[in-house]
């Protein structure tokens, strides 16, 4: 089993939306995971951090076809499915596929639009189908969404049900740039947009090798069950209403997997676990009135708990 | 300019150093036999300066080598030349049998020379961990210790080491202090300021005087708890008892000032303290008489020294004899050893006493004769009279008659002596109606076999406990002074005058010599009296014979010779020689002694041939007797002795082990890392174990929530590399990954890795040492 190629082509992905996004590794990173993984990621930030930025730097890179979405509070359902016009010519209802008939879709302040609207886009991404006028229409087989949301005490915004939350794989903020990538940013402002001069270096059909790829990730018993640990720790939190849900496990699981093998690797070690496990369960919880009293959040308790569980490390094989 | 400024602060810190080692060690000077500051202070003056001036090694060992040898030579052989094979010689002899001592476990009789070697060599290392200490900039363990050493003996000895105390701790800080600065530097920071080398000097200045201002002015609660050393004294281990001579505040046998707590075990020390050359024979060496028994022990009434010029008559106390005595002149000398204390010890009624021209003076309470200035001597020259008593004068005086002096100085008794002493003394002597047959009446009580003579096992009296009655009724075991007070205050109790008298009895007779004076052969018989001979024994007061010695230790001929019989008494007199001998007879004295009945069974050895006595050439019997008593408790004493010695070399071994635990454990592991090949899945477990094993020690231990590369990140960091890291994501594959075996062409990369790692711990602490050597 050797993937020296496909590690590579990863490799140079990344490193082809870092010139772009500059010092947010970690973050393509992340969202390289879901990428592999076949999730979708929720950005939770506020404007003007580089979102669609990158979204677009990594929809240019893999050279798929980019959709975006600006959600206002007037947009419809069939604004982003698409709809059936009649056709005066043919006589017939023609589909005009909307915005979500892309590749790459970036959904743009997500919580500032109707439940109803939300609840269409959030279809979409569970399965892979949209159904307009009572009929249902395929996706494209790479379907990745990523949608930005300014966080939630903001004003004239529909905060997502838990429910919708937990289709998600992964939920990210961006953060404030360093002071010398900002300085980076000024620096290159002065010139043409990056954008353009970024170039295309993979295909649709490689992310969908590559996905085949990482679903071949090796997981053993021994991080299974570390993954269970915590998911477990999760479910008997104080602080935790409730607790990681099987479809958060499951997607930890893939994410370990994608962590792997953007790192290169095609097994999975327990540092892949503790690399996504923030970003894929926190926001499956839901925590207990108490715990903002005390200032905590899904984030802080994820770390507490994976402080306190059992790192597996020797074999079990018995020495000697 | 930097260098300067640093070996100027280095000197600085040696300096106090050496003031702190010398206040640590100055207390030898008082509490121990080795009474010279000036050497001790030379002596680690010497050997800090060797390091300060960063002699290279071999100079510094040879230096400190010789500054031993120098003060073994000052307290030793002083009347040797300093360049003089001898007494080196005599050093290594002293080593050898000290060693082989060590060896025996017979720690008791270890010789005060090797005691001092001993000091010598451990002053040494101190002084070398100290040094090591300045340049490491590690000053508070020793700081700590020093305290500690004289917190210590300030409480459990009659040292005061408040003023040492104070000084020690304003020279530790000071050092800490200067450390510090040196510390600053060398790390590369900047002093800002315009001097701010005396703001620095200032603030450790103040800092000092107020901690010891904080201290001295601090109120202090009193202490919660009797003083722990009353306690620690009572705890007596056999054949431990006694520190040796080497420490002047230990119990042992041999001569000692203070008689005013008696009892307690004593340890076996043979050292020579002098020997004598004497016309006459089988003298016992008087050092001083004492009269007020206190209930726990001796003191004399008054201290009232005269100087001392002839006519001696004229003092009292020198003038024992009265006209029913016969006396003949002897003459001796003393000749001193090194290990002797200040003594001038006599015999007889002394006519002259020279030692070597000094001016001497005389306690006229007790007759002890000293020099003026209290200095040794080498030599003694005395001539003194030699009494030969009349037993049939003696068996003349009842009681009374005696002079007022006498009656008051040597009839007292302490109110608190118990009222069954008294009855007993009347037991004994009820029958007889003269005081010299109630005095031989006691001698036999004495010597009967109810009364057991041991240097060890002998209990000291607690509490209001009289000595004598502790002995008379409940112990029955003792040495000497048992007997011989028991004997003093049972004849007082009577109203017979008696006193208590120390010294030593004759000593090993060495052998005779024949010399030819003014045409008279002379024999002069020799003696050599040692710690062991320090003895006590009992004035009675005759009037008309004067003071008449007894013995009645068991074992122990007296001095005194009697002319006469005494018919009808079973057990003859035990001091004496029956056949009223002249003084002239030497041996055969002793002989006659020897073939006394009563000390046969005392001994238990069978009576020897004289021929064959005379043969063995020792005049002492009755010392040699005892000696082979003492060799018997020795023996049983030797043993326990040995035990505990072993009990304590396997405690020392075991707690050197957990100290150094660290240490083996990591050459283990280390050891055992070279032979742990990585091969398969099987193999690169163990290996990778036993390396974190071999981390753990060096105090990196992964916490169970650390993953191995958080763990191995850890790792790098601290030995700067990147082994681990790479090792660990070899491993990584067998652990998470399905890898079961290594291929061949990464075996010996691993094998390397795992070797690099080793590298890296092995030698921390040299690396360290070795950067230090250069930045010197």
């Amino acid at each position: 089993m050797n993937h020296g190629a496909e590690h590579q082509l990863i490799a140079d992905m990344i490193d082809n939306v870092e010139t772009v996004v500059v010092g947010k590794r970690k973050t393509i990173k992340l969202i390289t995971v879901a990428l592999l993984a076949g999730g979708h990621v929720l950005i939770e930030d506020i404007p003007g951090v580089g979102k669609t930025l990158l979204v677009r730097a990594i929809a240019r890179t893999i050279g798929a076809e980019f959709k975006r979405i600006q959600f206002t509070p007037d947009l419809l359902p069939s604004d982003i499915t698409g709809l059936s016009i009649y056709n005066q010519k043919t006589l017939q209802f023609e589909f005009r596929p909307g915005p979500l008939m892309g590749n790459i879709i970036l959904a743009d302040e997500i919580n500032r639009t109707s439940p109803k609207t939300q609840s269409a886009l959030l279809e979409g991404m569970a399965e892979g189908s949209v159904t307009v006028d009572g009929v249902s229409r395929e996706l494209p087989d790479l379907f990745f969404v990523m949608a930005t949301q300014n966080p939630i005490e903001y004003e004239g915004t529909y905060a997502l049900p838990e429910a919708q939350l937990d289709r998600f794989l992964i939920k990210l903020s961006i953060g404030y740039p360093s002071r010398e990538n900002e300085l980076a940013i000024l620096n290159r402002a002065a010139g043409r947009d990056p954008l353009k001069e970024l170039h295309s270096i993979l295909e649709v059909s490689d992310i969908l090798r590559l996905r085949r790829h990482t679903d071949s990730v090796f997981v053993s018993d021994s991080i299974k069950n570390y993954i269970l640990d915590i998911v477990a720790a999760t479910r008997e939190h104080p602080m935790i209403y409730l607790g990681v849900s099987p479809r958060g496990t499951l997607g930890l699981l893939k994410a370990v997997q994608a962590h792997a093998f953007v790192e290169q690797r095609d097994f999975a070690v327990p540092d892949d676990v503790k690399a996504v496990a923030p970003f894929v369960i926190g926001h499956r919880m839901v925590l207990k009135q108490e715990a903002t009293y005390e200032h905590m959040t899904a984030l802080t308790i994820v770390h507490e708990i994976i402080g306190k569980i059992k790192v597996p490390v020797m074999h079990e094989e018995p020495v000697k | 300019m930097q260098t300067i400024a640093k070996r100027s602060l280095t000197a600085v810190l040696y300096l106090l150093g050496s003031v702190i080692l010398w206040e640590c060690a100055r207390p030898v000077t008082e509490l121990t036999i080795l009474q010279s500051e000036p050497v001790i202070m030379a002596f680690i003056a010497v050997t800090m300066m060797l390091s300060y001036l960063r002699l290279p090694r071999w100079a510094q060992g040879a230096g400190g080598g010789l500054m031993v040898l120098y003060s073994l030579h000052y307290f030793f052989f002083q009347n040797q030349a300093l360049f003089n094979v001898k007494w080196i010689m005599q050093v290594g002899q002293s080593i050898y049998q000290n060693f082989r001592m060590l060896l025996q476990g017979n720690l008791v009789n270890l010789s005060d020379l090797f005691s001092t070697l001993i000091f010598f060599v451990l002053l040494w290392l101190i002084s070398l961990a100290l040094q090591h200490w300045i340049k490491a900039g590690h000053f508070f363990l020793f700081f700590f210790l020093a305290l500690a050493l004289l917190s210590v003996l300030n409480t459990f000895t009659f040292y005061d080491a408040r003023r040492a105390i104070v000084i020690v701790t304003v020279s530790g800080l000071i050092i800490l202090g200067v450390q510090k600065l040196m510390r600053v530097q060398e790390s590369g920071m900047k002093f800002e300021g315009e001097k701010p080398y005396s703001t620095w000097f200032l603030t450790i200045g103040v800092i000092s005087v107020l901690a010891l201002a904080a201290g001295l002015a601090g109120p202090k609660l009193a202490a919660r708890w009797p003083n722990p050393a009353s306690y620690l004294q009572k705890i007596s281990v056999p054949g431990l008892s006694r520190t040796g001579a080497f420490f002047s505040a230990g119990q042992r046998i041999g001569y000692d000032e203070d008689d005013f707590n008696l009892g307690g075990s004593l340890g076996m020390d043979t050292t020579t303290l002098f020997t004598v050359s004497s016309s006459g024979n089988n003298d016992y060496w008087k050092v001083a008489a004492k009269d007020i028994y206190t209930g726990k022990g001796w003191k004399s009434s008054n201290d009232s020294y005269a100087p001392l010029s002839s006519p001696y008559s004229r003092f009292s106390v020198l003038n024992p004899y009265e006209g029913n005595t016969n006396t003949s002149e002897e003459t001796a000398t003393l000749t001193f050893t090194n290990e002797s204390p200040s003594i001038l010890p006599y015999s007889g009624q002394l006519t002259v006493i020279q030692a070597q021209g000094k001016m001497l003076k005389l306690d006229q309470a007790t007759g002890q004769i000293l020099t003026s200035d209290g200095k040794k001597v080498k030599t003694e020259r005395i001539s003194y009279l030699q009494p030969t008593f009349q037993i049939d004068r003696l068996r003349q005086v009842q009681n009374g008659g005696d002079p007022v002096s006498v009656r008051e100085a040597d009839l007292q008794l302490p109110d608190s002596l118990p009222g069954r002493v008294r009855s007993l003394a009347r037991r004994i002597t009820g029958s007889e109606n003269n005081r010299y047959d109630k005095a031989m009446a006691v001698v036999n009580y004495l010597k009967s076999p109810t009364f057991s003579y041991s240097t060890d096992r002998v209990p000291r009296p607690t509490g209001n406990q009289d000595y004598v009655d502790q002995f008379l009724f409940n112990s029955k075991i003792g040495y000497c002074d048992n007997f011989s007070t028991a004997m003093v205050v049972l004849l007082r109790s009577v109203g017979v005058p008696a006193r208590w008298v120390k010294g030593f009895n004759s000593g090993t007779y060495v052998g005779q010599t024949t010399e030819t004076a003014g045409g008279k052969k002379v024999t002069r018989f020799d003696y050599e009296i040692t710690n062991a001979n320090a003895h006590s024994w009992v004035e009675v007061y005759f009037p008309g014979s004067g003071w008449v010695a007894f013995e009645p230790t068991p074992s122990f001929s007296g001095p005194d010779k009697f002319i006469g019989t005494s018919p009808g008494k079973a057990q003859p007199l035990p001091a004496a020689s029956q056949g009223g001998s002249t003084q002239s007879s030497a041996p055969s004295q002793a002989q006659q002694t020897q073939t006394q009945p009563n000390q046969q069974l005392k001994t238990g050895t069978q009576p020897k041939p004289i021929r064959e006595q005379q043969q063995s050439q020792s005049s002492n019997t009755a010392g040699k007797a005892a000696d082979s008593l003492k060799k018997q408790n020795g023996a049983v004493n030797d043993w326990r002795f040995a035990g505990w010695m072993f009990a304590g070399v396997i405690a020392a071994g075991l707690l050197l082990l957990v100290l150094t635990w660290k240490k083996w454990m990591a050459a283990i592991y280390t050891r055992r890392q070279k032979g742990l090949k990585i091969r398969d899945r099987n193999s690169f477990n163990r290996a990778y174990k036993n390396l974190f094993r071999l981390l753990r020690l060096k105090g990196l231990k992964r916490s169970e929530t650390q993953t191995l590369r958080e763990f191995a990140e850890r790792v790098d960091h601290r030995f700067s590399g990147n082994n681990m890291m790479r090792l660990t994501m070899h491993y990584e594959r067998f652990v998470y990954g399905n890898q079961d075996a290594v291929p061949d062409h990464q075996k010996a990369a691993l094998d390397g890795l795992c070797e690099a790692i080793i590298e890296k711990l092995k030698p921390a602490g040299d690396e360290v040492h070795s950067n230090k050597e250069q930045n010197r």
